[in-house]
C-alpha cells in the first residue's frame, strides 16, 4: 500500500470509528501506530492538553517511562507550545536550543525530531511528535501527510460535526487521561504478578487487547477489577 | 504553589469550622468558580454512590435528588467514568433524565457539570457543580474546575486513610491533612500503585495510601518513591 493509500485508509477508519462505539484511547493509539508505519518506524507520540495547563501522554508507539519523561520535561515541545510553530527536521545532536533534552534524547538513541502542534482556535490541544533513531529529512509531501494525520487526531477528539464540541472535547480528553492512568496501574499489577518489567507487562496487555479486538482502557479496567487473570493474558 | 496545593491549603485554613473537608471543598469551589452550588457524592466499599454532601442546604438537596430519583448526571458520570456537562439543562430532551431534569429545574438549576473522581481504577465518587444560569465554563474556568477535581480526589484519599486510623483515632500515616499527589506526568506513580496492590495483597486505593505513607515517612516526593518501587528497590511485603 502506498502512503497515500494508507492515509486514505486511515481517514476511512476514522469515519467508521466515529460511527460505531468510539474509544478515544484506542483511536489515538491507532493514529500513532499508523503514523509510525507510514514513516518507517519512528516513535510517534501524541501529547494532549490535560486542560489544567500541562501536556500529558495520550498515546505513543513507545509508551516507556523514558520516552514519557523525555516528552514531559522542558524541550522542543514546550517551545512549540508557546510559539505555536511546528519543528521540522530537527537534528537533535547538533541543534543547540535544548541541551538537556538533546542529552536525554541522544541517550535513548534518538537522532531526529519532528513536531506538529495541534490547535483548537487559539488554544493548544496537543502535540504530535516523531522521534527517529536514524537521520531523516522530511520533505513537503511528508509534512503534508503528517499534518493530515494530526488533523485526524484533532477531528477524532473534537468530532466537530456535533454542536457539543467544547463539552465533547473535555469529555474525551479527561476520559483519555483517566484511562491512561488505569493502563499504567494495570502495567504495575501485571508486572508484579508476572515477575516482569512494566514494559513487557504492557506488551502482554496490549497484545491481549489486540487479539480480542477490545479497547485498551477497558482491558486495563478488567485486569484491575480481576476479570482478566494472568493465564488469559499470557496464553490468549 | 500549585493550584491544587492552594485549594488544599485554603481548606485547611477553614478547617476550624464544623464542616467536613468535602463540604469545605464544595464551598471553596463556589467562591472561586461561577457556580451557585457544588456537591460531592462519595462511594462506599461496594462501589455504589452512597453519601452526598453539598456547599449549602440547597446544594445538599440537589445532590440527594439524584440518589433518591436514581438518575442524573452524577450517576451517569460515575457509571461511565466520563464528564457529564450540560450548560443548558432546559434545552435537554426530557428523555435523558425524565424525573431529574424537571425536579432540578424547579430548584433553579440551569446548568450542570459532573466530574467523576477517579485515579484509573480507583473510584472515589463524583464532584457536581451547578449554575443557576445557562452557560458553559470557559477554558480558564474549566481548568480551575479540574483543579478542584484533583483536590477532591486527594481529600477523599486522605479521608480513606483516616478511616484506617489507629485505635485512638490518630492517623497511622502521620499525615495531618490532604496532601497533593503528583500523578500527572508521572506514570510510575500509577505503576507503583498496581505493583504495591499485588505485593501487599490490597486494593488499589489502599496501595496508593501505602505509597503515600511511605513517601511521607521517607520524606521524599511520591514520584521518587514510586520510581524506587518500579525499579524493584522498594517493596511492600
Amino acid at each position: 500500500m502506498t502512503r497515500e493509500q494508507q492515509l486514505a485508509a486511515t481517514f476511512v477508519d476514522l469515519a467508521r470509528s466515529l460511527d460505531g462505539e468510539f474509544d478515544v484511547l484506542d483511536f489515538l493509539q491507532d493514529v500513532v501506530t499508523r503514523t509510525s508505519e507510514m514513516f518507517d518506524g519512528p516513535t510517534a507520540t501524541l501529547m494532549m492538553s490535560d486542560q489544567r495547563g500541562a501536556l500529558q501522554l495520550a498515546a505513543s508507539t513507545d509508551p516507556s517511562n523514558d520516552v514519557v519523561r523525555l516528552l514531559t520535561s522542558p524541550g522542543p515541545h514546550t517551545d512549540s507550545a508557546t510559539s505555536g510553530a511546528a519543528l521540522v527536521n530537527v537534528s537533535i545532536a547538533t541543534d543547540g536550543r535544548w541541551p538537556a533534552f538533546a542529552a536525554a534524547a541522544s541517550g535513548q538513541g534518538f537522532v531526529s525530531l519532528d513536531l506538529i502542534p495541534i490547535h483548537v482556535r487559539t488554544e493548544l490541544l496537543g502535540t504530535f511528535t516523531l522521534l527517529f533513531r536514524h537521520p531523516v529529512v522530511l520533505d513537503q509531501t511528508d509534512l503534508t501527510i503528517l499534518e493530515a494525520l494530526a488533523a485526524i487526531a484533532k477531528l477524532g477528539l473534537l468530532q466537530d460535526r456535533t454542536p457539543r464540541q467544547q463539552e465533547l472535547l473535555a469529555e474525551q480528553l479527561q476520559s483519555a487521561l483517566n484511562l491512561r492512568a488505569a493502563v499504567e496501574q494495570a502495567k504495575g499489577v501485571v508486572a508484579e504478578r508476572g515477575g516482569v518489567a512494566v514494559a513487557e507487562a504492557f506488551v502482554w496487555i496490549n497484545g491481549y487487547a489486540r487479539r480480542k479486538g477490545r479497547p485498551l482502557g477497558a482491558v486495563a479496567l478488567d485486569i484491575l477489577e480481576g476479570r482478566i487473570g494472568m493465564e488469559a493474558l499470557v496464553d490468549g | 504553589m500549585t493550584p491544587v496545593s492552594e485549594i488544599l491549603m485554603s481548606l485547611m485554613d477553614h478547617a476550624h469550622q464544623d464542616l467536613s473537608l468535602p463540604e469545605l471543598l464544595c464551598q471553596d469551589a463556589c467562591r472561586r468558580l461561577p457556580i451557585s452550588a457544588a456537591g460531592i457524592a462519595l462511594m462506599n466499599d461496594t462501589g455504589a454512590i452512597e453519601m452526598t454532601v453539598g456547599s449549602d442546604e440547597r446544594a445538599s438537596t440537589i445532590e440527594e435528588l439524584q440518589l433518591s430519583l436514581s438518575e442524573g448526571p452524577c450517576l451517569d458520570a460515575h457509571a461511565t467514568g466520563r464528564l457529564v456537562i450540560h450548560p443548558d439543562l432546559g434545552a435537554l430532551a426530557l428523555e435523558l433524565w425524565p424525573l431529574y431534569t424537571p425536579a432540578v429545574l424547579a430548584l433553579g438549576v440551569r446548568a450542570i457539570f459532573s466530574f467523576p473522581l477517579r485515579i484509573g481504577g480507583i473510584y472515589l465518587g463524583v464532584l457536581d457543580l451547578f449554575r443557576d444560569a445557562v452557560g458553559r465554563l470557559d477554558p480558564h474556568e474549566l481548568e480551575w474546575a479540574l483543579h478542584y477535581v484533583d483536590a477532591a480526589v486527594m481529600v477523599l484519599i486522605h479521608l480513606q486513610s483516616m478511616d484506617r486510623a489507629g485505635p485512638r483515632g490518630e492517623s497511622t500515616t502521620g499525615i495531618e491533612g490532604p496532601v497533593e499527589l503528583a500523578f500527572h506526568g508521572h506514570p510510575e506513580v500509577h505503576q507503583a500503585t498496581g505493583m504495591i496492590a499485588v505485593q501487599a495483597g490490597v486494593r488499589l486505593n489502599e496501595a496508593l495510601m501505602l505509597l503515600r505513607a511511605r513517601a511521607f515517612a521517607m520524606g521524599r516526593p511520591i514520584s521518587e518513591v514510586a520510581h524506587g518501587v518500579v525499579s524493584g528497590q522498594i517493596r511492600f511485603t
